[in-house]
Order: structure tokens, then C-alpha cells, then sequence
């Protein structure tokens, strides 16, 4: 018990079970408790630039070596888009398949636009020039200062290699990033501890938002979206992961931990450092590890692709849009572009979402209203989505460069508390790198070995 | 012809002369390239702050070791600055005369659409006091997020002089900052693989959008550059090396292998041991060599000195920017500190030019994309410059300091062949073992050509 209560995804369940209590008995309240779980996520997102910088640059330097990062990169780039091509194909075939929109009658002409203005004006279709110049930071400091991923990713890409090629030279820099890692992986550690009062609050404030009542008007679209993104987690990830050897159900238990904090804070994001370095202990070569998650956290957003279309399709029939095939084909072929764009503008799927209409044009952007209300609710499943959209990707790809250390990973799948536990005892785990799963494991590793140690040898 | 093919050189002529022909051929197609000179001039961009700040830093930081070293330390700083002075002075004059960048009217606005406002909001004549107040930045990470030179430029002096004064307690850190700048420049290395593609867009976007007549401004300021660096050489390098006693023509001769490998990597790094076991066999005294010459690398880049006023003079003509004097002393001080310690690496002129257009303000530093196309041909006559100005600095400094032997170096001089073959004969001084820790500076250069 005492164990349970100690662990932080524990900890984190019972913060969202009490958060939703006290949304449902107190709404107020609840909505007033916001700022938990929006400065939780602040919390985690400071972090994030640089632990993204950290982590590419020693994963590539350590590789050693343009070319492996070419293909690896190269590899993650295909993975990616595979599985969020199958992610917004799903989404259509569900939105069509179900018709959630048909009946609603919405005319576009009465809906008040004012609640979507931001996101329609954040929106604007970049043209592919535009985009690419848009990866190239205006200054290095300036890209870890406003915060944008791929403009860091991209740098980071740059000092790596440079790096790697400096060889003996860049020891000196290389052991500094690295300390610098160490670090921030460290401060994320203590950041954790706070993750269920984040989840509480986030949880209450949605409960107390939007109610069980407020689903019902657009529950048919909820409903079928939740059921899109089990689908595809449960048959096209758990096929994924299949072919690299591994069974699926014992790999969400051994991200347990990530998926509750990834659904106390319907941010993916948050759950980033700890994704990375769980997926490291898991036996994947760490260099491919720190390249595919965070290159996913841009790219690779097959929850987010579900939506998409799914969202679409929807807003179509509400407002009696009828869709051809041609239209529906231009449709799929613009989100391929937009669900990746959607990283280089932060504020994700519902700007993405914008953006499409906009491209698409006969699809009234004023829809995106009906969305406004209940996109908190459909955000937990596309973060969870993308999540583990991001555990497996790594997984394949390392398995399809052949770092995956197979037997360790079924090993550590097999006996999850057990494994770690005898890790942290034998040290081989460095406590520097472990992160707060780690401070977890303090706990229960030193639970354990209090109990052996009380007995005599 | 495969190694021609290799050589970024060939490449980059083969792209500017593919663009040129598209751009005159096809010109809606040829501007319509501009994201390609844009793109690879923000790639150099980005850089521009950090690397300002390791090199400006790591400078004045050994400096303070230069010092510490005496009175062959003082008499080679207090050389360097004379001359690299002159030189940028020269360059500006030239440029001034020659005014190779007038008529060709390039709208900055049409470079870089995304940067106007930045040039209009800096055209704003500002007090004296403002001025001043505003070389202070408000946050130091501001400086650098912005990308405010003269700010970091402000900051990494106050760095380098702080960094200076802790001496042995300060190595550490220098060694970190010494090696994020190899790390920097490396990127450098990286981004001028694609020099070809941006050289190409450039072309073909300025003939596309300024006609084929544009191409002869650009070959007004190469012709203006050689022949300055040349009359640079001749006339100002000569009358140095005669008061020390020799012949330019002569010595030119005797360092001729050197010039032929820098000509070989256009950076004159590449040459460094090699340039130091000749002035010592010349007669100039060992630890001078030893001293004066791998400092001189960051310090006496007089090619580059001429490089830098020049152009940012063409740049300020064809966009028909107004340069007040007042301005142009601003450009010579600015580039008294960013000309020292741009390294001597392939590349690394264009980034300090980058650097002194951003730091000065009024003249757009879209403009270089009109140079993109033809730094690589000025780059040649750059290294070999730096290579002579480095050679008879440690003539002059050895001379100065009463330890060159006068007698041997004419002689050497004087019959070049015969003094080498005899020294063949007695085996080749083997450069990189004699001085270990220039051989990883040059390993770089060597990897590069």
C-alpha cells in the first residue's frame, strides 16, 4: 500500500478521480482550478526546448556520423508517415461510416465566428517555401526563446553532426551537453512530483467546464472518435508492435505512468522527457530514441490525424456540405501536408484544423465553432493517441535498424516492477539519467531492498 | 575531373554560371529562385550571435595570455592593429573610388521582404545618447534572441576581459567556449556544402530581376578586390618588409608552396605549420614564430580586413544606402573587433560581413545576397593575403625585436632553390610534429580540401 501510494502514476490516478469529484460536485470550483493543470503544463513545457536540444545533439554525436542519422532520420520520416496516412484514412472512413454531423442542419451563415477568429487567423496556409524557411531559426537563441520545436530540432540536428565530425575535439562539449542533460532531466524530475496536482486540476476544470451534460449534444462526434483512436491504437499500433516482437498490452502497462499524465493534462507534451528515456531502459538504442520522439512530437501525430479528418467530415455534414470523392481525395491530400505543419504552429490540431478548411475552401471555416466546445474532451484521446503513436514508433524504428535489444525488451515487458526494481538495485541504471520514473523507483527499488535486507543473508 | 567536380569551388562556379544563364533566359523563373540565396543566407544568419560571441570572447581572452607573454605579445598586437587598420582603411577608400556597387539600384525590399520593417526603424536618426544607451542590451538572452550584434559584440567584450582577468580559475570555461566555436564553425563547414544551391538561386534571381548587367558590377568588385589586395602586397607588405631589410618580390618567391596550398583550400589555416617552419629557417628567432604567427591567424587578417570594408560598401552602393562618415567610422570600428578572430576558415569572412551589416543597421543585410554568388572567388585572394600579411609579420616583429638574422634571410632569399634543396637533403622538416598543437588546427583544413 504504502508502495502504491508512493508511486507517482498513483498518485496521479487519484488526482484525476478526485479532480473529477469535485468538477462534478462543485462545478465552480472546479472551472476555478484551471490554473493547476495550465501551470503544470507550463511547468513541463519550459523544459522542453532544451531537453530536445540536449538529447538530439548527444544522441547523434554519440552515434557518430552523418550518415547513420540520415538513415535513421530517413526511417522515422517513413514510419511517420505511414501511420498517420493510416490515422487519417481511419478518420475518414469513420466520419463517412458513422455520419456524426448528418442531422445537424448547422447553416454557416448563423454561427457567430468570433470564438474561432484566433485560430482561423493562426491558420493561414504556408506555402512550402515558406515552411521550409520557416525551419531556419532567425537566430539560434531566438528559437529556444520563442519556443518552436522544429526550429530547435533543426539546429540541434546541425550541432550534432558538427559535433559527431569534431570527433576528439568536441569531447570537451559533448561531456557539457550531456552534464546539461543530466540536468534538465533532473529538474523534470522534481517538476513530476507535481504532475497530480496538475492532473487534479485539469480534470476538475474540464468536469466542471463542460459536465457529463455537455457531451450529449455532440456526443455521436465524441463517441466516434474515441472509438477511431481505439481502433487505431489497439489495432494498427498493436499490429506495429507485433512485428517488432513485442505484445501490446504489456507495453501500454509499462507507459502506464505516461498515459495517465498524458490524460490528467490532455497534453502529450508533458509526458515528452519521460516517453524518451522509458523507451531507452526499454532496450531501443538511445540515439534513435532521442532522434524519433521528439522528430515524432512534430511529425508523427496520428491522434491528432484522426481528428483531422474525422473533424472534417463532420463539419460537412453539419452544415449539409456534400462531399464528392475528388473533393473528399483533396481533402486527405491536404491534411498529409497540414497534420505536419501543425508542429511549426504551436497550439496543434485545432489550428491545424482551421488551416485545412482554409486550403480546402468549400468546407465552411465558420464550423469550427461547433468544435470550440467539446475540443478539451477530444484532446485527451488525440494526445493519447499520439503518445503512444510515439512509444511505438520508436520501437519499430529501432527494431528496423536492428538496435532493439529484443530479449531485454520482452524481459522488461514480461516483469515491469520487477526488472526496474532490480536495475535500480544493481545500479546499472545511472541515477543521473533515470528521471522521475526514477525517483518512482527510488522508492519502490529501496521498498524492496529493505525487505531482502531485513532478512539475514 | 572527378576531383574537380568534388571541389566546392567548381561547384559553386558551375551553380553561379547555370544561374546567371537561367536568370537571363528565364527571368520570372530566375527570381522566382530567391528562396534559395534567402534560405542560405539565413542559415548563416542564425549563427551570427553565437559565433561573434565564442570568437570575440575566446580573442580577447588569449589576448590577455598574448600579453602575459611580454613585450613580443605588445609589439605584435600593437603591428597587427596598425595594419589590419590600414587594410580595412584601404578596403574603404577603394571602395569609395571605385564605387563598384553604384547603378546597380537593388531594392532591399525585393532580397528579403520579410526584413524591410528592421532597415526602416534603424534609418531613424538616433542621438548620441541613444545610441550608447542602446549598445547596452535590456537582457543578455535578449541580446542574442534578437540578434542585436553590436549588444552581443558589448557583452562578449565585457565577457573576454572578465574571462581574461580570472586567468587560471577562468581556463575551464574558456576551453568550453573554445570549443563550442570549433563546434559553430563546424556547422559553418556544414552549411557552405550547400553553397552551390544558394549561389545558384542568388544568380539567378539577380540577373533574373536586375538584368545581365548586374554580373558586371559583381566583376567590378573582384576586379577591385584583387587588385587592391595585390597593391596591398606589393606597395604596403613591401615597404614593411624593406624597412625590415628584404625583398617583397624575393620573399614572395621563397613562400610560394604555401600560397600554392592556400590557393589550393582558399584558407590560409591550412598552411599554418608549414608557414611557421619557413620564417624559422628564414632567420626570424623561433619563439617569435612561434608566437606571432598562429596569432596572427586570428588577429592579422588583413585580406579579410580589406574583404570587409569593400564590401559593405558595394552592398551600401547597390542598394543605394547612404553611408555617412560617420557611419563608415562605425563600420571600421565594429570591424576592428569582429575582423579579429573570424578565423581563418573557409566561410568565416562572409559570416563577419553578415555580422557588421547586422551591427551597423542602415545598410540591409539582404544585400548579401548579391555576394553570395562571388564570396568563393574573393575568398583566394582573402587567404593568400592573410598568408603574406602573416609571413611578414613575423619578419617585422623578429626584426623589431632585434632577433632576425638579417645575413641568413638574404641569403636564403637570395638563392631560394640551392637553400631548399640543401634542405631536402638534410630532411624535411616534418611541419605538424614540430609544433603538436597546430596540427589539429590545421587536421580540419586538411580534411576540408
Amino acid at each position: 500500500m504504502r508502495r502504491l501510494t508512493r508511486s507517482l502514476w498513483a498518485q496521479v490516478l487519484a488526482g484525476m478521480v478526485l479532480g473529477a469529484a469535485v468538477g462534478a460536485a462543485r462545478p465552480a470550483l472546479g472551472v476555478a482550478l484551471q490554473p493547476l493543470g495550465d501551470g503544470f503544463i507550463r511547468l513541463v513545457r519550459m523544459l522542453i526546448a532544451p531537453i530536445i536540444f540536449t538529447t538530439v545533439v548527444t544522441g547523434i554525436a554519440k552515434v557518430g556520423g552523418q550518415r547513420k542519422t540520415g538513415r535513421v532520420a530517413w526511417k522515422a520520416i517513413v514510419a511517420f508517415e505511414a501511420l498517420t496516412t493510416v490515422a487519417l484514412a481511419l478518420g475518414v472512413v469513420a466520419g463517412i461510416a458513422f455520419g456524426p454531423g448528418t442531422g445537424m442542419n448547422v447553416d454557416p451563415k448563423r454561427v457567430d465566428v468570433r470564438a474561432i477568429s484566433g485560430y482561423t487567423a493562426a491558420g493561414k496556409a504556408l506555402t512550402a517555401s515558406e515552411f521550409i524557411l520557416g525551419i531556419i531559426p532567425k537566430d539560434v537563441v531566438d528559437a529556444f526563446a520563442k519556443d518552436d520545436v522544429l526550429q530547435v530540432i533543426f539546429f540541434s540536428l546541425l550541432f550534432g553532426i558538427a559535433l559527431a565530425a569534431l570527433r576528439a575535439a568536441g569531447t570537451e562539449v559533448l561531456a557539457f551537453v550531456e552534464d546539461l542533460s543530466a540536468l534538465l532531466f533532473r529538474v523534470m524530475a522534481i517538476v513530476m512530483r507535481a504532475a497530480p496536482i496538475g492532473a487534479f486540476g485539469a480534470v476538475a476544470f474540464t468536469v466542471g467546464k463542460f459536465g457529463p451534460g455537455a457531451l450529449v449534444g455532440l456526443g455521436k462526434l465524441v463517441a466516434v472518435f474515441y472509438l477511431s483512436c481505439g481502433v487505431f491504437v489497439f489495432v494498427v499500433l498493436a499490429a506495429v508492435l507485433r512485428w517488432s516482437g513485442l505484445g501490446f498490452t504489456r507495453f501500454l502497462r509499462y507507459i502506464r505512468q505516461e498515459l495517465l499524465i498524458t490524460l490528467g493534462t490532455s497534453s502529450s507534451e508533458s509526458a515528452l522527457p519521460l516517453l524518451m528515456e522509458k523507451m531507452g531502459r526499454l532496450g531501443c538504442s538511445r540515439p534513435v530514441v532521442g532522434l524519433v520522439v521528439p522528430l515524432g512530437y512534430s511529425f508523427n501525430l496520428t491522434g491528432t490525424a484522426v481528428y483531422l479528418t474525422l473533424a472534417t467530415v463532420f463539419i460537412a455534414q453539419a452544415t449539409n456540405t456534400p462531399i464528392a470523392l475528388a473533393k473528399g481525395l483533396a481533402i486527405f491530400g491536404v491534411l498529409l501536408v497540414t497534420s505536419k505543419t501543425a508542429a511549426a504552429v504551436t497550439g496543434g490540431g485545432f489550428i491545424a484544423l482551421a488551416a485545412t478548411l482554409t486550403a480546402v475552401g468549400n468546407v465552411p471555416l465558420a464550423g469550427l465553432t461547433l468544435l470550440v466546445g467539446i475540443d478539451r474532451v477530444m484532446s485527451e484521446a488525440r494526445a493519447l493517441t499520439n503518445l503512444v503513436g510515439n512509444g511505438v514508433a520508436a520501437v519499430a524504428v529501432s527494431r528496423w535498424e536492428g538496435e532493439l535489444d529484443l530479449s531485454r525488451a520482452r524481459a522488461v515487458l514480461a516483469d515491469v516492477a520487477a526488472v526496474e526494481a532490480e536495475e535500480y538495485a544493481a545500479g546499472t541504471i545511472d541515477p543521473r539519467a533515470v528521471v522521475p520514473s526514477g525517483a518512482e523507483l527510488a522508492g519502490a527499488g529501496g521498498g524492496d531492498a529493505s525487505h531482502t535486507g531485513g532478512r539475514p543473508a | 575531373m572527378k576531383r574537380l567536380l568534388h571541389s566546392l569551388y567548381a561547384q559553386v562556379l558551375l551553380a553561379v554560371v547555370v544561374g546567371a544563364i537561367l536568370g537571363h533566359v528565364n527571368p520570372a523563373l530566375g527570381t522566382a529562385m530567391r528562396p534559395l540565396g534567402e534560405g542560405f543566407i539565413k542559415l548563416v544568419k542564425m549563427l551570427i550571435a553565437p559565433i561573434v560571441f565564442t570568437t570575440v570572447v575566446t580573442g580577447i581572452a588569449k589576448m590577455g595570455d598574448l600579453r602575459k607573454v611580454g613585450r613580443v605579445g605588445l609589439k605584435a598586437l600593437v603591428y597587427f592593429e596598425v595594419l589590419t587598420t590600414l587594410a580595412l582603411a584601404i578596403g574603404l577608400f577603394v571602395g569609395k573610388v571605385v564605387a563598384p556597387g553604384s547603378g546597380m539600384n537593388v531594392n532591399p525590399a525585393a532580397l528579403d521582404t520579410t526584413a524591410i520593417a528592421s532597415y526602416t526603424s534603424a534609418g531613424h536618426s538616433m542621438s548620441t545618447a541613444d545610441f550608447l544607451l542602446n549598445i547596452i542590451p535590456k537582457d543578455v538572452v535578449d541580446a542574442f534572441a534578437r540578434g542585436d550584434i553590436l549588444q552581443v559584440l558589448f557583452f562578449s567584450v565585457l565577457c573576454g576581459v572578465a574571462l581574461a582577468a580570472l586567468k587560471a580559475d577562468g581556463t575551464r570555461l574558456l576551453h568550453l567556449i573554445d570549443g563550442f566555436s570549433h563546434v559553430l564553425f563546424r556547422i559553418i563547414a556544414i552549411i557552405m556544402r550547400v553553397a552551390p544551391l544558394g549561389a545558384f538561386g542568388a544568380m539567378a534571381f539577380t540577373v533574373g530581376k536586375y538584368g545581365i548587367a548586374s554580373l558586371l558590377s559583381l566583376g567590378k568588385l573582384i576586379a577591385a578586390f584583387y587588385a587592391t589586395s595585390l597593391l596591398f602586397v606589393i606597395l604596403v607588405l613591401g615597404a614593411v618588409l624593406r624597412w625590415a631589410g628584404l625583398g617583397v618580390f624575393r620573399f614572395l618567391r621563397y613562400i610560394r608552396e604555401e600560397i600554392f596550398i592556400v590557393l589550393g583550400t582558399s584558407s590560409s589555416e591550412s598552411a599554418l605549420p608549414l608557414l611557421m617552419g619557413k620564417m624559422e629557417r628564414l632567420g626570424c628567432s623561433k619563439p617569435v614564430v612561434g608566437l606571432v604567427v598562429p596569432m596572427g591567424y586570428s588577429f592579422n587578417l588583413d585580406g579579410t580586413s580589406i574583404y570587409l570594408t569593400l564590401a559593405t560598401l558595394f552592398i551600401a552602393q547597390a542598394t543605394n544606402t547612404q553611408v555617412s562618415f560617420g557611419q563608415e567610422m562605425e563600420i571600421l570600428a565594429v570591424l576592428l573587433l569582429t575582423s579579429k578572430g573570424a578565423a581563418a576558415v573557409t566561410g568565416g569572412g562572409f559570416i563577419t560581413l553578415a555580422a557588421t551589416l547586422t551591427a551597423v543597421g542602415n545598410i540591409p543585410v539582404a544585400g548579401l545576397t548579391l555576394l553570395i554568388g562571388v564570396d568563393r572567388f574573393m575568398s583566394e585572394a582573402r587567404a593568400i593575403t592573410n598568408l603574406i600579411g602573416n609571413g611578414v609579420a613575423a619578419v617585422v616583429v623578429s626584426k623589431w625585436e632585434g632577433e632576425l638574422d638579417l645575413d641568413h634571410a638574404r641569403a636564403t632569399l637570395a638563392n631560394v632553390t640551392a637553400v631548399e634543396a640543401e634542405e631536402y637533403r638534410a630532411g624535411r622538416v616534418e611541419p605538424t610534429a614540430a609544433v603538436p598543437e597546430l596540427a589539429e588546427a590545421a587536421a580540419p583544413a586538411k580534411e576540408r580540401a
